[in-house]
């Protein structure tokens, strides 16, 4: 069976916008998929260590909702996608002001690669 | 005769489901429209939270998910509901769906829309 091709751009970093772009590679990825998992404009703040994910504005109990729900954490879906052979990059043109990522294998791509790379997929999702 | 394209909407937010629903039925006169509702967003589906709404007097969404029903929209609640703790009490007409029917049907999509 021929390998789907998958990019997901996570351009957000609230709270409901995180968790989608992860479990979407996450899936993709574990049904066999080569996964690129983009992080772009706010999205790339998933990937600082200080990150709290926060519910946008008036969605306050979203954040207790997943609480109380075995809900694995932004950092624990992070290596789980890692584990599962998820390819994290980021454009360059948002790490200009970025100072610490966290410890995982990541890729400075141009944004060019990327949207090629978008063009050609089987699938192309941003959240 | 042209193949209909599928245009699938993503939903995360209750306070964008009006506007996706209203898009959506607009849409589905000449397009396959599937929307996908999760976290916040499957609220919208949940029987006891429209109850809610109609107490205040606000039964708008309803209506648009009849009316998008009606339209031939097919909608999707979060399996891996988070919103309520005894589960997702979706009105008719509604399935419940994983990541792995998000995919089959997105690898078949010309357009995804998340909101």
């Amino acid at each position: 069976m021929e390998t789907k091709k998958v990019i997901v751009f996570a351009l957000h970093d609230e709270l409901e916008s995180a968790y989608p772009p992860l479990n979407i590679s996450i899936g993709a990825a574990s049904s066999g998929a080569d996964v690129v998992l983009a992080f772009s404009r706010k999205g790339i703040n998933m990937l600082d260590p200080s990150y709290i994910p926060t519910p946008s504005k008036g969605k306050e109990y979203l954040a207790n909702a997943l609480a109380e729900f075995p809900v694995p954490s932004i950092p624990e879906l992070l290596a789980i996608a890692t584990e599962l052979g998820v390819r994290f990059v980021v454009p360059d043109i948002d790490l200009t002001e970025i100072q610490t990522l966290l410890d995982i294998p990541y890729e400075k791509v141009p944004l060019k690669w990327l949207l090629n790379e978008a063009a050609t997929a089987d699938l192309f999702v941003h959240f | 005769m042209q193949r209909k394209k599928r245009i699938i909407y993503f939903v995360t937010l209750s306070s964008n489901a009006s506007v996706v629903l209203r898009q959506a039925i607009n849409e589905s006169l000449s397009n396959e429209v599937l929307i996908f509702f999760d976290l916040d967003g499957s609220r919208v589906l949940d029987k006891r939270y429209l109850l809610e709404l109609k107490e205040k007097e606000s039964d708008d969404l309803e209506f648009l998910l009849q009316s998008a029903i009606d339209s031939g929209v097919k909608l999707y609640g979060c399996q891996m509901n988070v919103m309520f703790k005894q589960g997702l009490d979706c009105i008719d007409n509604v399935e419940l769906a994983g990541v792995a029917t998000f995919l089959d049907l997105a690898y078949e999509a010309d357009a995804i829309l998340s909101y």
